[in-house]
């Protein structure tokens, strides 16, 4: 488990701005000395189908560093010919091509929503000379007959790529543009409560999901054309990049809302974007933002803290409704309840996981039935609860310090010397560990199997 | 008696009333309440049991005891030692905390307790200030802050020798990892038969737990522009404790548990007073 002191905190966002890689484009012209070599239209695109049809899921290998450098503006550029692409594969006899509606998160009546614009509001097409449109065709032709299911492999291993690039290429080496410049990916740092800078990058996060909104089934009694919603490898890849976003503690909530919107029945999903919302509320990223300076036009989707309580107490009902069973789902539930002052409420939910299995979450159970009855006045049923999180987990101090606290009105002596004891000895290793201290990212640990498990679905998609 | 035999006499008397408020039971145990009365800023010195009235739950008391400087202190030093605390912070922080260790007397004890997200006892009360300075000497920032479980800590340091107990917090962060809600460990610190400064450099919000604990234990906060100020806080905390009174008495006509309620007045003058807003008594 990755410990609470190597773990860079961050929350990001997007810019309110539209034509933030528009703003992206001419602030790579003029502030990148050492800019990689510069490619028309077309051999970018090229580039980056190679790109993507080389890459090893899982690896940040030497397609992924190069394309670790390509600008905001370079993205987009790619991201409209990859549409394009697609569209001359559905559709073979199409010659005029549209800039795609760029989707955006907007706050509504209904809370945070991707809102992508109507068709209608398409500007002009897309300028292709005859041989780019050749071009075009040339990169087509590979990607077989209309629907045939190769271009959502293309776009879906595109889609890991650019996964691949945000997880595990060097950031120092991504383009940045400077804030309030309009690149659409803010990152907010953070450092126990305060912030500590916002940087921006190119949004590898969002081209992904952006090609993999592109995905499409032909629906074979000849409606609609069905969209990623139905793909179980679209839907792995969001299970598995949000688990690893909350595991390293970098909180976008453009991705876990799309994931949400896209799999409103998957209770993965759903208790993802609780902990997203749950881990928003804490202290450390409320003060943080409080005191962040945030350039104008740059919006933070977080809203107060008992505003993302709310939230997560809503998805983890909704991931609780669909798989009652899901037991690290109601522990959190429970906890979220406790923070709204619903101890009682906490109380019935946690005795419902009282034979939890696995001894993280049993500890977790444990911790919090304590806190819980605490406030309730309880003590006697706090003191057993204690005890039991301090056997499950010898090390942790959190269970101690309830114990001592409990115990400071009636045997200062003993309690006193349970504490105290543990507080002596040094921090070495994992000597005192205390797992409350990454409840935040520990919600995430699941992220590696989950990342393996879509790399063996991309690569059964084929190349 | 000389000068030297009554403040024997005090700690002996003060050593079995603290042994007695150890532990609470269903008898009332005698009360000791620490107070700093000051005039337009200055202290007013050479009072004696008569000259206060103390109100428990608004029934007047007799104090029976009134001690001023003589008795040791026993000083806790609870440090914010987070990632948030690096650098000069730090050298700030261990050069104000040995000016102060400097200030302690032969017969002081001093305990140093840090925390981070690690609640780290580094050392017990001693009479050997030579140890607690070694261990000052061995801090490193790294982490987050569980200001409210190491205050917590701190508070359980207390010593029961009869020594006046005065815990000195310093932070300059967030709380971000604590488990125990400060509203319990405030509650707690009613208890406690201890008095609590704070010296923080965060906004009036988030020093609230702070300021809290300082007023309920009869201490108080103080907010410092940066750490540059901290060696002059820290002993001006020092002489302010010093300068103030230990008074006691066997609370009667009150009910034997529950909260209690203090109030500490001047019988024939105008005073400022500063102690401890009440106590628990029973459990």
């Amino acid at each position: 488990m990755r410990n609470a002191r190597n773990v860079s905190i961050a929350i990001a966002a997007l810019a309110v701005a539209t034509a933030a890689f528009d703003a992206g484009v001419q602030l790579h012209a003029q502030n990148t000395p050492s800019a990689p070599e510069k490619l028309s239209r077309l051999d970018r695109l090229e580039k980056w189908v190679a790109a993507v049809n080389t890459h090893e899921a899982g690896t940040a290998d030497e397609a992924a560093l190069e394309i670790n450098q390509w600008s905001t503006a370079d993205l987009r550029s790619v991201w409209m010919d990859v549409v394009s692409l697609t569209s001359l594969v559905r559709e073979p006899t199409v010659s005029v091509f549209f800039p795609p509606p760029e989707p955006e998160l907007r706050l509504t009546t209904t809370g945070w929503v991707t809102v992508t614009p109507s068709s209608s509001s398409r500007s002009t097409a897309i300028s292709y000379s005859g041989r780019d449109v050749a071009r075009l065709r040339a990169l087509a032709a590979p990607l077989g007959s209309p629907y045939d299911g190769r271009e959502n492999a293309l776009l879906k291993r595109g889609a890991m790529l650019h996964a691949d690039i945000a997880m595990l290429a060097p950031a120092d080496t991504r383009f940045a543009v400077k804030p309030g410049a309009g690149s659409k990916r803010y990152k907010l740092h953070i450092d126990d409560g305060r912030p500590t800078g916002i940087d921006t990058e190119a949004n590898h996060w969002d081209m992904g999901r952006r090609l993999l909104e592109r995905v499409r089934y032909r629906d074979r009694r000849g409606g609609a054309a069905r969209g990623p919603a139905v793909d179980d490898t679209v839907r792995l890849w969001y299970i598995a990049t949000c688990a690893h976003l909350i595991s390293v503690g970098d909180l976008d909530p453009a991705h876990f809302v799309r994931a949400t919107e896209l799999f409103p029945k998957s209770p993965d999903v759903l208790f993802l974007r609780a902990v997203l919302h749950e881990t928003m509320a804490s202290s450390r990223r409320q003060s943080a933002m409080r005191k962040a300076d945030v350039p104008a036009g740059v919006t933070f989707a977080m809203g107060s803290r008992g505003d993302e309580l709310l939230l997560a107490e809503r998805f983890y009902e909704r991931a609780l409704e669909i798989a009652p069973g899901f037991e690290e789902a109601r522990i959190r539930y429970a906890r979220v309840l406790g923070q709204r002052l619903h101890h009682e409420e906490a109380v019935r939910e946690l005795e419902k996981v009282a034979g939890v299995q696995g001894r993280l979450l049993q500890y977790y159970s444990a911790l919090f039935l304590g806190g819980e009855l605490e406030a309730l006045g309880k003590d006697d049923d706090a003191v057993r609860a204690y005890e039991r999180a301090a056997g499950l987990s010898p090390t942790a101090q959190s269970p101690r310090l309830a114990l001592s606290r409990l115990a400071a009105g009636r045997d200062r002596r003993s309690a006193r010397e349970a504490l105290l004891t543990l507080a002596e000895q040094e921090p070495q290793g994992d000597a005192r560990d205390d797992e409350w201290w990454v409840y935040d990212i520990s919600a995430g640990r699941a992220a590696d199997v989950a990342l393996d498990a879509l790399h063996k679905a991309i690569e059964s998609e084929g190349r | 008696m000389t000068s030297r035999a009554i403040a024997l006499a005090v700690v002996v008397g003060i050593a079995r009333l603290a042994a007695q408020q150890a532990t609470f039971s269903s008898k009332l145990e005698a009360i000791r309440v620490d107070a700093l009365v000051t005039d337009r800023g200055g202290v007013i010195r050479g009072l004696q049991p008569a000259d206060f009235e103390v109100r428990d739950n608004g029934v007047v008391q007799t104090v029976d005891l009134v001690s001023f400087q003589q008795i040791p202190l026993n000083v806790i030093l609870a440090l914010d030692t987070s990632a948030s605390v690096s650098g000069e912070r730090l050298d700030d922080l261990q050069k104000a905390s040995r000016a102060l260790l400097g200030r302690l007397t032969n017969d002081d004890k001093a305990a140093l307790l840090t925390f981070s997200h690690i609640v780290m006892l580094r050392q017990r009360l001693t009479p050997n200030l030579a140890l607690v300075r070694s261990s000052l000497d061995e801090v490193r920032p790294v982490g987050e802050t569980s200001l409210v479980d190491g205050a917590h800590a701190a508070t359980l340091l207390a010593g029961d020798d009869g020594g006046r107990n005065l815990l000195i917090v310093f932070s300059d962060g967030l709380d971000t990892t604590s488990w125990l809600a400060p509203e319990r460990v405030l509650d707690s610190a009613r208890r406690a038969d201890i008095v609590v400064y704070a010296a923080s450099s965060r906004d009036a919000e988030e020093s609230r737990f702070l300021d809290d604990l300082g007023k309920l234990t009869g201490g108080g906060l103080i907010k410092i522009a940066s750490t540059k100020d901290l060696s002059a806080t820290f002993l001006r905390i020092l002489d302010e404790f010093r300068n103030r009174y230990l008074l006691s008495y066997s609370p009667a006509g009150v009910a034997k548990d529950g909260w209690h309620r203090l109030d500490v007045r001047l019988k024939n003058r105008r005073a400022n007073i500063r102690a401890r807003a009440g106590y628990q008594a029973g459990s």
